[in-house]
């Protein structure tokens, strides 16, 4: 196997300021997967490349520091009884073709429209597919806190759970036995999404909510079971091509592993609900960000033409605004949690005075 | 504030069940609050907690009770029960059965008891005794919560030891290090046993660090949880349509 990234003179030195901000973002996009599961990486790789890290290097490196992470939030969740181990290896088993297929119809677009065709068709993938999804769980989630937080199954879950089409399959932890055809185009999603955006989970938690029926909870645990397992499959090939640059893996590892934990941690304080809500809200403000970046794409193709400073301003708001959705989630989760604690503290205070 | 017979919404009403839970102390063990509140839930009776100061201790005593009755409150309203806190002094025994008397309805008596306590008998409702089995053992709760504190303190000290140890062989030779693990091809196996073995060092230190800092999962969830998946099955039971068949004996008699 030869060395694509022409060895180490290609990986950049590092300063205190991008170990600082490394460590940071890290903290925050471990803190929203341990709660959303998913989230996080789609603000890591154009964080590093901010930094000058190149484009391959930082997509590896993300995603040679995901499945770490993932694994830590997942036997954490798994811990409190939120993974449903079976649903997680049947998605992953069909999000594996989705990702052949997502890299597949990549590899089309670049060669037919080049680089600025793929940013253009990846950034209306983002737009089309945050933007209905995401508005969808926004509704679900704003009628979820209307009903004490508690998640009820989707008409449409009901429907295909009464479908008897062999084999069935029951899924214990999330309580729900449905066929093995309704699952495989869930886990398939999840995979081209996670080819094409690399944040699978925007398409896998919702899919399991919706369309298999199981709870907001058991879903978004369920997905850092197979973020975990995608993402070693995709870390072992980019480690044999040599595009791994372990120190930055290690530096936002140490930020992301405390993040996930506390991420998981919270969703055992908060509402059913509040998962769905950081969820749309992260979705629908990426979407916002990314639609900012299109009018570059389609400058570059020659369908329009916008000033060179215009560009560079709006290519500023997207990123900012990326880093917002980041930020934005991981308050509300801090700050629902806070809440929540408040509130069983007077539980716990009760509880140990008893003791006294 | 705390509110005394006569003065409550329900607690002289006599139209809805009651579970009365009682107790020598301004609070109550978490045995006795969880069980009293799950089975109100459940049962949808009211949970009226009553606070018998036996020591005479006076307004201290009904200060401290009243200092902790807006947490019941919380925790009650948040499941739907609906509630009261009373006070009353002077012999356990008699303090229930007059309360008994006074507020109605009351189907259960949950006493919150020591080891130490004297078993009461005598009441006119079934009463069951909660007995805390933390008292005694080892030097009770507060010693154990110690020296679990030790132990959370020496395992995040170890194990961010290691991490630090780690990171510092990782970064010191960080050269040598870049050039091994980025030749590709079977190589590729250092940085992936290299970010799984940090995970674990550093993934147990990050735990145990949160641990040492207060912050763990509520680990009523899966009760709560599993309390309202028994709501909901009871529920279906309930609604569950039955077969009646009705087979005429004389279907084929020729009359």
């Amino acid at each position: 196997m030869h060395d694509i990234a022409g060895g180490a003179a290609n990986f950049i030195d590092l300063n205190a300021v991008s170990i600082l901000f490394l460590l940071f973002i890290g903290f925050i996009g471990g803190l929203v997967s341990g709660f959303i599961g998913s989230g996080g990486a789609f603000v890591l790789t154009p964080g590093m490349m901010s930094l000058g890290i190149p484009g391959t290097i930082a997509v590896a490196s993300n995603m040679c520091h995901k499945f770490p992470k993932a694994m830590v939030g997942a036997y954490k969740r798994f811990k409190y009884g939120q993974v449903d181990m079976k649903l997680g290896l049947v998605l992953a088993v069909s999000a594996g073709i989705g990702v052949q297929l997502g890299i597949r119809i990549q590899q089309i677009v670049l060669r037919n429209w080049g680089p600025a065709g793929s940013d253009l068709y990846v950034s209306i993938s983002f737009v089309a597919v945050l933007l209905v999804v995401g508005a969808y769980v926004l509704k679900d989630a704003l009628s979820g806190s209307r009903k004490d937080g508690r998640d009820t199954v989707s008409a449409l879950a009901r429907r295909l759970q009464g479908i008897n089409l062999p084999p069935m399959i029951h899924f214990k932890t999330a309580d729900v036995r449905i066929s093995l055809w309704f699952t495989v185009p869930v886990g398939f999603a999840t995979g081209m999404l996670a080819a094409t955006i690399a944040v699978g989970g925007f398409i896998g938690v919702p899919g399991m909510i919706y369309i298999i029926g199981a709870s907001g909870l058991v879903s978004s645990a369920t997905e850092l079971v197979i973020a975990f397992l995608m993402g070693m499959g995709g870390s072992i090939n980019w480690a044999m091509h040599g595009m791994v640059d372990i120190r930055v893996v290690l530096i936002i590892l140490a930020g992301s592993l405390m993040g996930v934990q506390l991420g998981a941690i919270g969703t055992t304080y908060v509402k059913e609900h509040m998962i769905k809500m950081v969820m749309a809200t992260i979705m629908l403000v990426v979407a916002a960000s990314r639609m900012l970046a299109i009018p570059e794409y389609l400058e570059r193709l020659g369908f329009i033409a916008v000033s060179p400073k215009t560009l560079s301003i709006l290519s500023e708001v997207s990123f900012i605004t990326m880093c917002s959705a980041l930020l934005l989630g991981a308050v509300i989760i801090l700050g629902s949690m806070w809440k929540a604690r408040r509130a069983s503290a007077g539980f716990e205070a009760l509880a140990e005075a008893g003791t006294r | 504030m705390l509110k005394e017979p006569g003065q409550s919404g329900f607690a002289n009403t006599g139209s809805s069940r009651k579970i009365l839970m009682a107790g020598k102390s301004t609070a109550f063990s978490e045995q006795a609050l969880n069980h009293c509140l799950h089975l109100a839930e459940r049962l949808k009776y009211d949970l009226v907690a009553l606070h018998v100061d036996t020591k005479l201790e006076g307004s201290g005593f009904a200060l401290r009770a009243a200092d902790l009755e807006r947490y019941l409150s919380a925790e009650t309203d948040r499941r739907g029960v609906r509630s009261n806190q009373l006070v009353r002094s002077g012999d356990f025994e008699q303090a229930i059965e007059d309360t008994i008397q006074e507020i109605k309805r009351v189907e259960l008596v949950v006493m919150d008891l020591d080891r130490s306590d004297e078993e009461v008998r005598g009441l006119t409702v079934p009463a069951v005794s909660i007995i805390n089995s933390t008292i005694g053992k080892g030097g009770g709760m507060a010693a154990r919560n110690e020296s679990s504190r030790v132990r959370t303190l020496v395992r995040t000290a170890g194990y961010g030891a290691l991490s630090a140890a780690c990171y510092a062989v990782v970064f010191s030779n960080a050269d040598a290090v870049m050039r091994s693990f980025t030749r590709g091809g079977w190589y590729a196996a250092f940085p992936i046993a290299t970010v799984l073995g940090f995970s674990f060092v550093h993934g147990a230190f990050a735990s145990n660090l949160w641990s040492l800092l207060g912050i763990e999962a509520f680990k009523k969830d899966r009760l709560r949880q599993t309390e309202r998946k028994v709501i909901e099955k009871r529920k279906q039971l309930r609604k569950r349509p039955r077969l009646y068949a009705y087979v005429n004996p004389f279907h084929k008699m020729d009359v």
